[in-house]
């Protein structure tokens, strides 16, 4: 669990903190979107703009390999004193939510219109990827960005 | 407090306080009123990012250590949008950045003299404390303070490697460029003296007559350059010749802490006399755009035999 000050923020400075945040911003729905603590489970870890999934304790777990309808977007992830402090993390469980973020699936090629869903993705990544056509949707792509997506959130059906 | 004394009565008497508890105290006090306005003077480091004083309440401590760090913010961004009159502009949700600045210790080497070697000194003993405790400091300071910006160019790629092989306005122009780019604005241009002296010998073709002539007789005298601030150093080793930084002002650019000033301590232990001088600082880029360095293709300053 990592609760100190990101190395990379300590001088000398490792990135440039001017440059904007695009791990993820909600552009459309903060008033009125659930924002809602869940319990971590055991091991689990989650950045801002990875999604959990829900597991049968109703506890949030990294997703498997295959996509399920209860994922949700994280809000404020596992790297923050109170996160640390509650053993919860932070997610966005109502749609739609218009988000914006820099943590996508990279490897595919995305247009206006497309669907969305989330499983393992290898290398510890919890991120949106293109649907297939028998997968849960979880969002649906409204901007192509450069260096980013813009979606609207789904129900994950 | 020492002037209209010759060195020697002045040492003889220096000594002499230092039998005393109260002399200690009062030595004390005015060896570190003579480093404090010595080193504000030399560093290039403080021309360029002025230092700050800071107590211990404005800093913050480590869970895991004896340290302290301050906590700085960074500016966060925004924007407006234009929109029809039914519809609302995109939210933020605010995350601020934060970078944070670890203090360390720059202390002196410890000096021991006997009593009765310093009275073989023609010197004044505040300039052997000069000459050693303040120098060394502010060499390091400076030291971290090019380390630090050499990081910062190494993250932003602001380092511009030219063939021209002397400084001239050609050169600093492209150098602020780097920074002018970032809506920043290049405020301070660091030199090399040897750099500085090559840039004084630009033809008036290129310069002006007026100025041309100005220079060959009196030098040039102005303390800016293309209307930045002018800092210019003979330390070599640590601002290699041919290696021209550029700053944004203070504001744009980081931080440089001093806790508490400079400490100066100095006893006396029957014949030997010790003393050392040392501060906590805390100096950095947080906003690393600030920083651009152009690389000449110098041709080696020493002469023959030399090496830089």
């Amino acid at each position: 669990m990592v609760v100190a000050i990101s190395d990379i923020r300590v001088v000398p400075i490792g990135e440039d903190l001017t440059k904007e945040d695009l791990s993820l911003s909600i552009l459309r729905g903060t008033e009125k979107m659930f924002r809602v603590d869940k319990p971590i489970a055991a091991g689990a870890q989650f950045l801002k703009g990875e999604w959990a999934v829900l597991n049968v304790d109703g506890k949030a777990e990294r997703p498997s390999a295959t996509p399920v309808g209860h994922t949700y977007l994280v809000f404020c992830g596992t790297d923050r004193f109170d996160s640390y402090a509650t053993g919860q993390v932070t997610l966005i469980m109502s749609h739609p939510v218009v988000a914006k973020s820099s943590r996508y699936d990279t490897t595919q090629t995305y247009a206006v219109g497309d669907y969305l869903t989330v499983n393992d993705l290898g290398a510890g990544q919890a991120f949106v990827t293109k649907a297939g056509p028998t997968d849960p949707k979880l969002a649906r792509v409204l901007e192509v960005g450069n260096g980013y997506l813009t979606w609207e959130t789904l129900g994950g059906v | 407090m020492y002037e209209g004394l010759d060195a020697t009565t002045f040492n003889n008497m220096f000594i002499e306080q230092l039998d005393t508890v109260d002399g200690i105290r009062k030595t004390a006090a005015g060896g570190a009123a003579f480093t404090r306005a010595k080193i504000r003077e030399l560093g290039f480091g403080r021309r360029v990012l002025p230092p700050q004083s800071v107590t211990r309440a404005d800093l913050q401590r480590s869970t895991d250590h004896d340290t302290l760090i301050k906590i700085v913010d960074i500016e966060h961004d925004s924007k407006a949008m234009a929109i029809n009159f039914a519809a609302e502009a995109d939210e933020r949700y605010i995350q601020g950045k934060r970078a944070a600045f670890p203090f360390f210790k720059i202390e002196s080497e410890k000096f021991v003299k006997s009593e009765g070697e310093l009275l073989a000194y023609d010197y004044p003993i505040t300039k052997v404390i000069e000459e050693n405790s303040v120098k060394d400091i502010q060499k390091v300071e400076d030291v971290k303070f090019i380390e630090y910006a050499e990081a910062a160019i190494s993250i932003t790629g602001k380092r511009l490697v030219s063939t021209a092989t002397a400084v001239d306005r050609r050169e600093m122009n492209s150098l602020f460029k780097m920074i002018d780019y970032d809506q920043l604005l290049a405020d301070v241009c660091l030199m090399n003296i040897v750099d500085y002296d090559d840039y004084m010998i630009q033809p008036a073709t290129e310069i002006g007559s007026p100025l041309a002539s100005e220079i060959t007789v009196d030098g040039y005298k102005y303390q800016t350059i293309l209307k930045r601030k002018l800092v210019v150093t003979n330390k070599h080793d640590i601002l290699l010749p041919g290696e021209v930084w550029a700053f944004a002002e203070p504001a744009y650019l980081g931080h440089f802490f001093i806790l508490n000033d400079v400490k100066f301590w100095i006893k006396k232990e029957a014949d030997l006399v010790i003393w050392k001088t040392w501060e906590y600082i805390a100096e950095g880029f947080s906003n690393i755009k600030s920083v651009a360095k152009i690389e000449l293709d110098v041709a080696n300053p020493i002469p023959v035999g030399g090496t830089i």
